[in-house]
């Protein structure tokens, strides 16, 4: 599980890095890792959902223009307690996979926007209102059109 | 015993959420400091490197309406050519006779978008050109439409992008036509300000705003927006007017780093404030 966990999340983090403009709608902008994370913290526990968040929260820290720690500490969240709330049910579509994954892209968003709007002296609300919650609910979508997908039914049928 | 491990194993989830949580808090609280900045110097490096096949990709999207904006651009810019030529002949003659200094051309150097990572709002991308290419801290990015941002973070063959949208610094500015000064900033999602102009100002919609060169990173004559309306507005700086830069920068791919910070400053001796540097 660990070698799997590992590319894809590199893999993500490149796409996200590389295609994540190619997506962005308007001043929304989809994050490709907190579904994974959030993915992770379902599948293989809390411990492995909080590992992965961290460091890949940590990776587009680094590479992005937000304060190290930001994202690693919303997807360390996001993989932890997706793990925690949803402890033992089954992975599926509404409960718990959307509403998890539109739970912690909210949170991802609100940290981000009380960040930028404190920085620049910037209405809050009118930033969640234009970038936070589209930003979201794309994350969103994106995440039940991969749970739709072929992709995510060959991974179901491997595990 | 299954009791046992659970248990245990429990604690010990929540033993590595709580660490993580804390090393991404003390993370946030130190990020400033040179450790944290060679770990993200490192990363956007790698992931930089890593990353730039993928630009190829975003290109073949674009190319096609780049090519028809290009075209257009190509015939307008021929036939403003030749009037500037002329205009240019009379600049000269007339520069020669008031004895004006001349001003130095800045040199740039071209660089691509290779990641955009982060919320779309932040106007924040990263260059496939750093420190190794000449590419300094605090350098101003342009495109052939006008003025983009500066550079915030340098590593050896990347560089981080902040643009006007969602900065943290207000743009040194003037009005071409009447060569009053002021600040530029993004006060919201679509909305630029122009404000810190004198009352009962003469200002006009369609007024072209340029950088004016105060400061020490946008030179001079830089074209950065229009003004779109001529009533002003309230904001938190004051009364203010609308802008529409001509940079659409949730688009752009290619840009020029302006390098040779010493241009001669077009106002030597007047009072030299460092407006763009972020308080």
């Amino acid at each position: 599980m660990t070698p799997k966990i590992v590319i894809t999340a590199l893999s993500l983090l490149i796409l996200q890095a590389g295609l994540g403009p190619l997506l962005t709608v308007g001043y929304a902008r989809p994050s490709f890792l907190l579904p994974f994370a959030v993915y992770v913290g379902l599948t293989s526990g809390p411990l492995w959902g909080t590992v992965t968040g961290f460091i890949l929260g940590l990776a587009v820290d680094a590479i992005g223009g937000l304060p190290l720690g930001m994202s690693a500490l919303a997807l360390c969240i996001a993989g932890f307690f997706s793990a925690k709330i949803a402890d033992g049910v089954p992975l599926r579509l509404w409960w718990p996979w959307t509403t998890l994954v539109l739970l912690f892209a909210s949170v991802l968003e609100i940290l981000r926007l009380l960040l930028l709007a404190r920085a620049n002296e910037l209405p809050f609300l009118s930033l969640l209102l234009w970038s936070g919650i589209p930003s979201a609910l794309w994350t969103t979508a994106l995440a039940v059109l991969w749970f739709l997908s072929p992709l995510h039914k060959s991974e179901g049928a491997t595990r | 015993m299954s009791v046992r491990n659970r248990r245990s194993g429990g604690s010990l989830e929540w033993l590595i959420f709580i660490v993580c949580a804390a090393v991404s808090v003390v993370l946030l609280l130190t990020s400033p400091k040179p450790g944290a900045r060679a770990l993200k110097d490192t990363a956007s490096d790698v992931v930089g490197y890593a990353a730039s096949p993928l630009h190829a990709v975003r290109r073949i999207f674009s190319i096609w309406s780049d090519f028809d904006i290009l075209q257009e651009h190509a015939l307008a810019l021929s036939k403003e050519n030749s009037k500037l030529r002329d205009a240019l002949i009379e600049n000269d003659r007339l520069r020669a006779s008031l004895e004006y200094r001349s001003r130095s051309d800045f040199t740039t150097i071209p660089a691509s978008v290779i990641s955009a990572v982060g919320p779309a709002l932040g106007g924040q991308f990263r260059l496939d050109r750093g420190r190794v290419s000449g590419v300094e801290l605090n350098a101003a990015v342009i495109t052939p439409l006008g003025l983009v941002g500066k550079t915030v973070e340098v590593t050896d063959n990347t560089a981080l992008v902040q643009t006007l949208i969602g900065n943290s610094y207000g743009v040194a500015v003037m009005l071409e036509r009447t060569r009053m000064r002021g600040i530029l900033r993004w006060t919201g999602p679509d909305r630029f300000t122009l404000s810190g102009l004198p009352q009962g100002v003469d200002i006009k919609s369609g007024d072209l705003v340029l950088t004016s060169g105060y400061g020490t990173v946008f030179p001079k004559g830089i074209r950065v927006g229009v003004v779109t309306d001529e009533s002003s507005v309230l904001s938190i700086y004051g009364e203010s007017w609308r802008v529409q830069p001509f940079v659409d920068f949730r688009t752009v791919e290619d840009v020029f780093v302006v390098t040779g910070t010493n241009w001669p400053d077009p106002y030597a001796g007047q009072n030299d404030l460092p407006i763009e540097a972020k308080p």
